[in-house]
């Protein structure tokens, strides 16, 4: 079996355009899920009403649908349903002008603020109670108490399995095709297509996919071996 | 200076404190005995809102305040005013002992940090612990531990400390280096409330020993009073079973 070296080569470079999309995909989800992830997780810890089971329901979605659902839902499903209704209701939103991208941010940050929020929660549950009580004893507000008390302790606690999150969320970018992106799988799967190299576009795709992860996988272990000789946890 | 009166909480359908009063005076050193379940630890941790009481009134130096509708501002001036020493110590684990100890004044309390660091160097000298300044908790022992906890407490200049069993979580051959540090502060004036099992300590240190048991103040009086002259039936049933027999005269 022998492979198309050329497309090879020319492909890559092409494929390589794609990065900084990845890139910009997963910095932004990461940004939002991060954030409110925790907000979520610091509410469902400190609380059971009515807004806590609220989350608790979104979350359940979120982790038993298949990604690609709910891509279907948001990407094709909701426009639908929308246009229409707009119309009747005067609304001069084009719902078929959201660009790409922008579903994109949303589907992912959707499917990862779940995510996020759980080992934001498993994190702060391995926090003694105490460790707050404390705070407030000595005189600290709850929001000086849980910057900076708490969250440096959760981020400490969270760092294996946010490391599993980012490489995941790395991976599920490459569902963004499907909402029309020209992210690495995009370009690596059309430029396939187009010459019917399928085998070399996918080695493509892997390469990159593992060279990326593989550095993600390189900061997190620098970080984990520097906090060690900070704060020995 | 300080004093509670009418203390009642529940947790879920178990009553735990059912009307408790207490005074306390400048100077004192209380130790409040008790077994389990009978709300000592709940009534310490009333004091500075770490549980909220279904009801009671609490004034710390001539402000009253209702301990069930207290406002942000009752509650924050009265744990500026106070400190607690954890029987679990509760030291911040993510911060180094001195700056566990001048947490409580740089942030809450607005200290310039010069004069913070100061203050604490002098506490964790009180606590013989000088020369740990830049060890995590996780490197302390526990009997360390504490003596921080105790530190991070006397750093504030609080004007009562509350102790909630102090040394119940310390190895035996560790609880008198603690119990020595809480002796040296009762001769230097400071104010406490101490809830504990150690009963010679609280014969040599107490000048006020409450005793309580199913959430209400069974009797109180000096150390000498109640371990040697007790009034009531419970009292002397607790007392039987602490005390050796030979401690214990009708």
């Amino acid at each position: 079996m022998s492979l198309n070296t050329e497309f090879i080569y020319n492909t890559f470079f092409l494929v390589l355009k794609g990065v900084p999309v990845t890139f910009k995909i997963v910095g932004v989800v990461l940004l939002i899920s991060l954030l409110f992830g925790f907000l979520f997780a610091v509410i469902r810890t400190n609380s059971n009403g009515i807004i806590s089971k609220i989350l608790g329901v979104y979350v359940s979605f979120a982790r038993g649908t298949p990604v690609m659902v709910q891509i279907y839902l948001i990407y094709t499903a909701l426009p639908t349903v929308l246009a229409p209704y707009f119309k009747e209701k005067g609304i001069g939103f084009d719902v078929y002008s959201i660009k790409g991208m922008t579903y994109a941010y949303f589907i992912f940050s959707f499917g990862m603020i779940p995510v996020m929020s759980e080992m934001f929660r498993g994190a702060l549950g391995a926090i003694d109670k105490g460790q707050l009580e404390a705070a407030k004893a000595i005189g600290l507000s709850v929001l000086q108490g849980y910057r900076r008390i708490i969250l440096p302790q959760a981020i400490v606690n969270s760092l294996p399995v946010l490391c599993t999150n980012i490489t995941g969320l790395v991976k599920l970018s490459s569902l963004a095709f499907a909402v029309s992106v020209f992210e690495i799988m995009g370009i690596a799967k059309t430029e396939g297509a187009k010459f019917t190299c399928y085998v070399e576009a996918y080695l493509i795709i892997a390469v990159l996919y593992v060279a990326i992860n593989l550095g993600i996988e390189v900061i997190f272990k620098v970080i984990e071996k520097r906090i060690r000789l900070y704060h020995p946890l | 200076m300080l004093k509670l009166e009418n203390v009642h909480k529940a947790f879920g359908k178990n009553q735990i404190l059912k009307g408790v009063d207490i005074e306390v005076n400048k100077g004192d050193v209380i130790v409040i005995l008790g077994p389990s379940g009978s709300g000592k630890t709940t009534l310490l941790r009333s004091i500075n809102f770490l549980e909220k009481a279904d009801k009671g009134k609490l004034t710390l130096d001539n402000k009253t305040m209702d301990m069930h509708h207290s406002s942000r501002k009752d509650i924050s001036y009265v744990r500026k005013n106070t400190a607690f020493v954890f029987q679990n110590y509760c030291l911040f684990n993510n911060k180094t002992v001195l700056q566990n100890v001048t947490e409580g004044l740089i942030v809450a309390r607005k200290v310039p940090k010069k004069e913070a660091v100061d203050i604490a160097i002098s506490a964790l000298k009180k606590v013989g612990l000088e020369d740990k300044l830049d060890l995590y908790p996780a490197q302390l022992s526990g009997g360390m531990q504490q003596r921080v906890g105790i530190a991070r407490a006397v750093a504030v200049n609080p004007k009562v400390i509350l102790f909630d069993e102090p040394t119940s979580a310390l190895d035996p051959e560790l609880v008198g280096e603690v119990l020595s540090i809480i002796k040296k502060l009762a001769k230097e004036g400071t104010t406490m409330i101490v809830v504990t099992h150690e009963m010679s300590f609280a014969e040599d240190v107490a000048n006020k020993v409450i005793f309580m048991s199913d959430g209400v103040v069974v009797e109180q009086g000096s150390p000498k009073d109640i371990f040697y002259k007790p009034k009531e039936e419970r009292t002397r049933q607790f007392l039987k079973r602490i005390l050796p027999e030979s401690d214990y005269v009708i």
